[in-house]
Formats: C-alpha cells, sequence, structure tokens
C-alpha cells in the first residue's frame, strides 16, 4: 500500500486502523525514504490535536539578514515548487484538532491547494502524503467527509502481533529498548528514479469494468474507484506491466480491505514475506531502462466503451500478489507493499468495519468540521478553540504568528525588529461551555412511555445555558452491539443526534450497568476538562433500573448465560460511584407505572445521591 | 475573440472542463451563470467524492486561462477585503494588497469607463466547502455582495467605494450543516450533485481522469493540447454572451414565471427574475431566439429549489417527482424538466 502511496501522489494518504502508535512513524520513515530528493532531503511533519491554522499555513521564520528580523514562511502544508513531497502524519485522526481535520479535507486529493492568510497567498498542487491511524471503534464517529479523504485503509491490527521471539524479547532486555521486537520492513523503493523513467500502464477496459463492479455501491463516491483503479495501476507499474489488469484490480481490492467475491473470501491472505535485511532487499530493486510500451492511452476511452457492450462475467482471481508474474517488458521491483497485508479481520467482513460511512445507520458527529457554536464566555477565557487573533495589551495567551507579523510590518520603519505594546495579538477563542448535560436513555424502558416530555425542562436548560452535552444509549434495537452502551458527544440539543435517540424503539438487553458506568466516567472528564461552574452539571439517567447484563458481560461483549439479579446489582454498585462526583445533581426518569421492581429506580436515586422524578402516565404511546 | 492563456509547466492542473462526466447539470448552471452572470452565482450541494470542486475549478480554468480566485478555508479577514503586503512591509516598503474580493475584479463591460458610472460584468468567487465559512467572514461577503461596494477600514487605511463585482461559486457537502438563509439567497442557482450511479459512467469518469493523468506525465507539463476542447467549448459560450440581448422575452413568458413561482411558494421576486434570466441564457446556449415554456422548465428546479420554504435547519428539499408533476401541470403541454 505504501508502495502504491509513494508512486502516485493522486492517492493521498492512508488510514490505518487500530494502527500500534509507534508504528506509524516507522511506516512514515520509510516512505519518506522512498520519496527522498536527490539529495536524501526529506521532510515528515506530525500532526496532531494541539495545531492550529497559526500552524498550519503560514509562520514566522528569522531572517538571516541586516537587520535581523522576521520574515512569513510557508507552513507544513504548503508545498514549495520543486521540493520533494512531504510525509504528513496524524497518529489518531480521531482526536486530531479541528484545523488539521479541515486541512486534510480540503488537500487529500485536491488537484490545488490554496492558502490566504495574514496578508500571505500560495497556491499549489498538493502532493504530500498523508499517513494517519485510528482505533476502530471512533471510526464510525468521524466525519463522512474526512473519511472519504482516505479512501485507502489498512487493517493493521496485525501488523502489531508479532511472534513471540525470545531472542527478540532477550535483546530488548539488553537494549532497554524495544527496537528488536518492531516489524522489520524492506528497504524503501526508490520512486524518484523509478517514475521518471516509466510511464504508467494503461488501464484494460475490463480492468475499469471491475473496478465500477468491485466498488459496487452506485452512491459510492467517485474518490474510492479513482483510488482502487490507482492503486491497481500502481501494482502495474511495481510489477512493470505495461497494462492493467483485472489481477492488477483485485490485488489492489486485498490491499483496501475491499471484498473481492466469494471465491476470494476463502482465499489466503497475502503472506508477509520473510523480513530481509535492507541491503539484501535493495539490490533487488532495478530500475528498466525504457519501456517498450505501444498501447496509447488515447485509445483506452473508445476501447472501454467497445468491451463495455459486451462485459464479461466477473470472475475472482485467487491467485495471490506474490505469484504473479511480471507481464511487462524489465524486471520487476517486489512491491514492498505486500509486507503490510490486510488483517484478518478485513476478510471477515472487510468492507464493513473499514468503511463505516457506507453504513446508514452509522451516526457520525454531527458537523464535526465546523467551528463549535457560539456560547457566551468569560472574554480573559484562557481556553477552548482558537477562532483567530485580536488585539491586546497583556501577555497572557499571546498568537505568536499575529504578533509577529505584526511587528514584522515595521521592521524597517523601526529600524529593528521590535514588538511594541500595539503589535501585541491574542488569541481569541471560542469559549468553552461552564454547564454539562450527560443523558443516558435505556430504551428498554419505554415500552409504551414517551418521555420527551419529561426530560424537556432538562433539555431546555441546556439550550438556554449552552451546555455540553453527551448522550449515553442502551437497550434499543437500532444498535449492533446491545450489550453494550454508546457513546455520543452532541454539538448540543439542537444536534440531529439527540432527535434520532428519542425515536429509537427498545430492545431486549438492558446493560444498564455499563451505562451509568460510561455516564459518570463522561461527567468526570467534563469535571475536569471543562471550567464547570458549581451547580452547572445535570446527570440524567432514563430508567426502570432493570438491568440484564452485568458489567463484565458487557466488557467482554459476552451474552450471559444466567443473570438473575447480577444486571440489577452491578448497576447499583456502579450507579454509586455517582455520588463521588463534587456539585453534580443527579435525577432518575422513571417510567410512570412499573409492575415489577417499583423500588429499583429508588434505589439507584439512592445510589446515586439523586432523586426520582415521574411523569404522569402519558396516551399517546 | 481569443482563447484564455494555457497553463503553464508547474501550474497546479485540474482535468479539462470538457472531459468532466456525469455533471451535466452543474456544467449547465456554470454556463448559464457566465454567459448571464446577473443570475447570479451558483451553488453545489452534494455528498461527498462527487467532483463537486473539481467540476468548478475546470470551469474556472476554460473561461479565464487561470484557476479561479478561490477562498479557502480557514482565510483570514485580511486577505478577504485587503491590507498591508506582508511581504514587502517587511523589506520596508508601504504596499497596499488588494484582497480576494477585489482580486475577483470582473469585468468592464464593453464601452463603458468608471467615470462614467460604468458597471462591471461580475467575476467569480469560488468558495470551496461554503457551509464551513466562519459567520465573520460570510458577514463581510454578504454585505460586499449586496451593495457591490467594498469600504475597508484596517491597519489604519480607509479605502471607500470600491467597486467589487463578484458572483459566488460554491461548493459544499451537506453533511457538514446547512448554509444561512442569507448566503444561501446570494446564489442564483443551486445544483444537487450526485455520484454518477449507472456502471458505463462509473468507468467514463475514471477513463478520462486516469487518461488526463498519464497523458499530463507523457507531455512533461507541456498540457496545452489537452485543453483544446475546452476552447471550443469556451468560444461557444462567448458567442452566446454576445447573442444574450438578440434572445426574446416573450410578453406570456414573463406570466408563466409568476405563475410557477407562485406554485412552488417563493417569497419575492428574485426567483422569477433569476429563472428568466437563466432561461434567456440557456436559450443563447442553445441558440435558441426567444425563451420558450421547455427552456423555463429546465432551469426552474435550479433557480427555486432554494427558494421555497423549507424547515428552521436550513437544509434542502429535494426536487420530488411530485415537484416535476406540478411544473408540468402549470405549463400546460411542456415535459417534466427533471426526474
Amino acid at each position: 500500500m505504501l508502495s502504491c502511496l509513494a508512486l502516485d501522489s493522486r492517492l493521498g494518504g492512508v488510514l490505518f486502523i487500530d494502527l500500534r502508535p509507534d508504528l506509524l512513524q516507522r511506516l512514515a520513515t520509510w516512505l519518506n525514504d522512498s520519496l527522498a530528493g536527490p539529495d536524501g532531503s526529506h521532510d515528515i511533519v506530525t500532526l496532531g490535536a494541539a495545531d492550529t491554522d497559526e500552524d498550519l499555513w503560514w509562520r514566522v521564520s528569522p531572517q538571516n539578514v541586516t537587520p535581523m528580523g522576521f520574515r512569513p514562511t510557508p507552513g507544513p502544508l504548503i508545498d514549495a515548487p520543486g521540493a520533494p513531497p512531504k510525509t504528513i502524519i496524524v497518529p489518531d485522526l480521531a482526536r486530531a484538532g479541528l484545523a488539521v481535520t479541515r486541512a486534510a479535507t480540503v488537500l487529500i486529493g485536491s488537484w490545488v491547494g490554496v492558502a490566504d492568510r495574514h496578508g500571505m497567498h500560495a497556491e499549489w498542487a498538493p502532493g504530500s502524503r498523508w499517513l494517519s491511524a485510528c482505533a476502530r471503534s471512533d471510526l464510525p464517529r468521524l466525519s463522512p467527509h474526512l473519511l472519504d479523504r482516505f479512501p485507502m485503509r489498512v487493517d493493521a491490527r496485525d501488523l502489531s502481533r508479532q511472534p513471540f521471539d525470545p531472542k527478540a524479547v532477550r535483546k530488548c532486555l539488553e537494549t532497554a529498548g524495544d527496537e528488536p521486537l518492531m516489524p522489520v520492513l524492506p528497504a524503501p523503493m526508490p520512486v524518484r528514479r523509478w517514475s521518471s523513467q516509466r510511464r504508467p500502464p494503461t488501464l484494460s477496459p475490463e480492468a475499469i469494468d471491475l473496478v465500477t463492479d468491485l466498488i459496487g455501491a452506485t452512491t459510492a463516491p467517485h474518490r474510492r474507484d479513482l483510488a482502487l483503479a490507482r492503486t491497481a495501476r500502481a501494482i502495474a507499474a511495481w510489477e512493470v506491466a505495461d497494462v492493467v489488469d483485472e489481477d492488477h484490480v483485485r490485488a489492489a481490492a486485498r490491499l483496501m480491505g475491499l471484498p473481492v467475491g466469494a471465491a476470494d473470501d476463502n482465499a489466503v491472505p497475502t503472506p508477509l514475506p520473510t523480513p530481509q535485511p535492507a541491503s539484501a532487499v535493495a539490490e533487488e530493486v532495478v530500475i528498466p531502462q525504457s519501456s517498450n510500451a505501444t498501447s496509447a492511452s488515447s485509445t483506452a476511452t473508445s476501447a472501454t466503451a467497445e468491451a463495455r457492450s459486451e462485459r464479461p462475467e466477473v470472475k475472482p482471481s485467487t491467485v495471490p500478489v506474490a505469484e504473479r508474474k511480471p507481464t511487462g517488458a524489465g524486471p520487476s521491483v517486489r512491491l514492498a507493499a505486500t509486507a503490510l497485508p490486510p488483517g484478518r479481520a478485513a476478510l471477515i467482513e472487510p468492507e464493513k468495519t473499514l468503511y463505516p460511512e457506507n453504513d446508514d445507520t452509522s451516526i457520525a458527529e454531527y458537523a464535526s468540521l465546523r467551528r463549535p457554536w457560539q456560547r457566551v464566555g468569560s472574554p480573559s477565557q484562557r481556553r477552548g478553540t482558537i477562532i483567530g487573533a485580536e488585539p491586546t495589551r497583556q501577555l497572557a495567551d499571546i498568537a505568536v504568528v499575529p504578533t509577529m507579523l505584526e511587528a514584522a510590518k515595521f521592521q524597517s520603519v523601526r529600524h529593528h525588529l521590535t514588538i511594541r505594546p500595539s503589535d501585541l495579538r491574542r488569541h481569541r477563542r471560542q469559549p468553552l461551555p461552564d454547564t454539562a448535560l450527560v443523558l443516558m436513555i435505556d430504551h428498554s424502558c419505554r415500552r409504551d412511555w414517551n418521555f420527551t416530555a419529561a426530560l424537556s425542562p432538562y433539555l431546555r436548560w441546556a439550550y438556554t445555558q449552552r451546555s455540553a452535552v453527551s448522550l449515553i444509549e442502551l437497550g434499543h434495537r437500532e444498535t449492533e452491539a446491545e450489550l453494550r452502551a454508546i457513546r455520543r458527544r452532541l454539538g448540543g440539543t439542537l444536534d440531529p443526534g439527540l432527535d434520532t435517540a428519542l425515536g429509537r424503539h427498545p430492545g431486549r438487553a438492558t446493560p444498564l450497568a455499563a451505562g451509568l458506568d460510561l455516564a459518570i466516567q463522561e461527567m468526570r472528564l467534563y469535571l475536569r476538562n471543562l471550567p464547570i461552574r458549581p451547580e452547572g452539571s445535570w446527570l440524567v439517567v432514563v430508567s426502570d433500573g432493570r438491568g440484564n447484563i452485568p458489567l463484565e458481560a458487557s466488557q467482554r461483549n459476552l451474552r450471559p448465560t444466567a443473570v438473575n439479579r447480577a444486571g440489577i446489582d452491578d448497576a447499583v454498585t456502579v450507579a454509586a460511584d455517582a455520588a463521588r462526583l463534587p456539585a453534580v445533581r443527579v435525577v432518575i426518569l422513571a417510567p410512570p407505572s412499573l409492575a415489577h421492581y417499583r423500588d429499583l429506580p429508588f434505589a439507584l436515586a439512592d445510589a446515586m445521591g439523586g432523586i426520582v422524578a415521574r411523569t404522569e402516565p402519558s396516551h399517546d404511546g | 475573440m481569443t482563447s484564455p492563456a494555457q497553463p503553464k509547466v508547474g501550474d497546479p492542473l485540474v482535468l479539462p472542463y470538457s472531459r468532466i462526466v456525469g455533471q451535466a447539470t452543474l456544467q449547465l448552471a456554470l454556463e448559464i451563470s457566465y454567459v448571464e452572470p446577473a443570475v447570479g452565482g451558483v451553488l453545489a450541494t452534494g455528498q461527498r467524492g462527487t467532483a463537486k470542486s473539481t467540476t468548478v475549478r475546470a470551469f474556472g480554468r476554460m473561461v479565464s486561462g487561470r484557476l479561479p480566485v478561490t477562498l479557502p478555508i480557514g482565510a483570514t479577514e485580511d486577505r478577504i477585503v485587503g491590507g498591508w503586503s506582508v511581504e514587502d512591509l517587511v523589506d520596508g516598503r508601504t504596499v497596499w494588497k488588494a484582497g480576494l474580493l477585489e482580486e475577483v475584479g470582473g469585468e468592464k463591460e464593453p464601452g463603458t469607463t468608471d467615470e462614467a458610472g460604468g458597471r462591471k460584468i461580475p467575476g467569480m468567487l469560488y468558495i470551496d466547502e461554503v457551509n464551513l465559512l466562519e459567520d465573520h467572514l460570510v458577514n463581510i461577503i454578504l454585505d460586499a455582495a449586496a451593495t457591490g461596494i467594498l469600504t475597508v477600514q484596517r491597519d489604519g487605511v480607509k479605502k471607500e467605494n470600491v467597486k467589487v463585482a463578484f458572483n459566488l461559486v460554491g461548493t459544499m457537502n451537506p453533511e457538514e450543516g446547512s448554509l444561512r438563509p442569507q448566503l444561501l439567497d446570494r446564489f442564483g442557482l443551486v445544483i444537487p450533485v450526485r455520484a454518477a450511479s449507472e456502471a458505463n459512467l462509473r468507468s467514463q469518469v475514471l477513463t478520462e481522469v486516469l487518461d488526463f493523468e498519464q497523458q499530463v506525465i507523457e507531455l512533461g507539463g507541456k498540457v496545452g493540447a489537452l485543453y483544446r476542447d475546452d476552447n471550443k467549448r469556451y468560444l461557444q459560450l462567448e458567442n452566446a454572451r454576445q447573442r444574450l440581448d438578440d434572445v426574446a422575452v416573450p410578453p406570456g413568458i414573463i406570466e408563466i414565471a409568476g405563475r410557477i413561482a407562485e406554485l412552488f411558494d417563493v417569497e419575492g421576486h428574485r426567483g422569477e427574475l433569476a429563472m428568466l434570466r437563466a432561461a434567456r441564457a440557456l436559450a443563447a446556449i442553445r441558440n435558441s431566439p426567444a425563451i420558450t415554456p421547455k427552456l423555463l422548465a429546465e432551469v426552474t428546479p435550479m433557480a427555486l429549489i432554494h427558494r421555497r420554504a423549507t424547515s428552521d435547519s436550513g437544509r434542502l428539499r429535494s426536487w420530488s417527482i411530485e415537484d416535476d408533476s406540478l411544473l408540468a401541470a402549470c405549463l400546460g403541454d411542456v415535459a417534466p424538466a427533471a426526474s
């Protein structure tokens, strides 16, 4: 996969699912070495949660001329003309800052990059490669818009599982490092030399038809078709083939974790080659002198049209990539990407796990690429998303780039660089919410009860306060993990996710203990990370207290054989932690009429240090 | 009439406009907006990965020879309204750098001068991911778009009555939220974009894009020849611009436009105007001597889809088969415009 990415900048980036964090840097180094310029120059840029627009687009750098001063310089996302492409890594895409995710959305796979900030303008053809990692559990939460920029995804769980090697462990103990336990990567592929001497292979009409067949969904974005075709083309290029055929497409689909067909589901994944010392592999890389390719690309369109009318039936090949013979002139390069096969999980239900946005039931964070909605906060607040810069007379929370740029404007007039009070700029920040509502809904208790009316006072409060709102859901029919509770952080009470939650249908499993555990943990996080004011937090639990899934069953995601009172007892035990949360108001909203276990809501409330609120029975279903 | 300049080696490239596949409606809207700028801008809204940005950029390159002036995500205020050139200031020179709103420029109407109060033909300001634009920047753009005048007061400089003439062309993914109604109203035409669903079309998309990439490599960046078909289309559009004033507006057609607007519960009269202007431009493009009910029907969905009553969330109501039937009934025996 990385070899393909190195060869074709239009592939943009790769998203590794469940990759061990320390491996991403190694993979980036490998890719970067492949992309290095003739002088060996290279650049790896790491982006994360703290990066802002000021860090990414334009910066100020000291100039080494007289008089000394500062000069605006392009930031890491702006590609300089003629410079070797950079490798940009985002170690955790789910936790990357807003500026990073927005930048990824507009740059990856784009024909043009444009930056206009602080009096500076740049326009370039983006060539950087993006490598990012994300936990599988976080994947469905990400914006589908952002995920679309990563059509190439790798299930990387198996990369983290190295066979146990006592010798390597001993070596680690001796060297005080863990290098011997790291997977050995092949030698970097010299992309620059390779690509400059070959024309890319042409896709055969059959290969193009297979790409559209494999992508399948009629509503899938074109970016995914193109990524599959480009990956197949890169594989063919590494094999020195003149034409991309159907086997190249199937090999590409396997790399991308796409289902290749029924016959292929039983195929053995591409084997992990025996690691070899870098020097040994490097000798295999031979650059062909020329290509005797004869198929003119301009004929591809008409050829495709002809072939389309008599499209052959798709018959998946079971020939592993490693066994394929080169079909073109010149010696081939063994594809380093075969060192990174999709994991076993990808073979079970690959498309669903790697492409959650295909699933209509997956709910991403709402409008996650937008700046947070307006809240009222203290003007002196020094936390919160940076949304700009403003003049200041104080030294707190100084915005360095705007301040330096302001001073830099006048350095010639002042004869040297001086920062005067009028130059000072501080960050303009989105105020953080100082109130929080954590809402836990146990849908299994709503058989004939519409609890929206009971919730409305709390939702109204959260709306007027512009509170941070989290929703914990359990016990509904639409969930894929019925033994667990699911947490969602909402954009506010107007988030469509809340509306969806209010309309769910009750299920049979009630993992109440897991739900309470998550709700309490969520409230704890809010108290720790937000400037929550006293009496500014509500933990609202909608439940009849009848948990039927013990906590351990939820944690292990195993259906319990016998429950008895374990589900209820676990819930009460877990609930006791809420009583230790400082200044959090707790309310249990219980159904108006309970035939059995009428005391359970009160038991929960007692444990949590809260109250029970009951509404009159409603007859509207 | 000359063709726009060809891209130079090293310039960022985009797929030629003539090789775009499956976006005929968006292409038509852009062409209408170019031939008759008074229609207003174009908004392409649709799911990710449907070549919205590529189509707009390709169109901008075709008609101007360069990529369209783009308001990127994360742009700062000074780049929109203008400010001191930081590079020059660092070297001790004071040079005012026009902002993007001024940079769009627009063309002077033939035979007019600024002194004589001549107006400009609006240029195209492209806003990528327009629904992610910061609110305070939206306000600046709305003010300038509404009045055609830009007033700048910043960094000790006061510039008043700067004439600006631009049409907004935006692309957005509604998954990231909708647009404020005021901004939505600045777009004359709105096109919901979908990915091509037929296998043949998808194959054609692949073929065109991959062929282009291959040819760029083969030609070593000297890609002028790849844009030859674009030049032909550009000349056709220029001819359509020349014909625009000759397109007749039959008296009955204005009444029909009014009836359609009433039928779809459109507020104000911008909807009728946009419909008629778009139909006139379409007539010029199709070389028709007058606006016909059929042409009017063809542009109705793109001119009215965003002007009908909708929910508070601002989410666009899709144009349905029932809407087509309503339109057909209104026009008598005129065929439905959209599916």
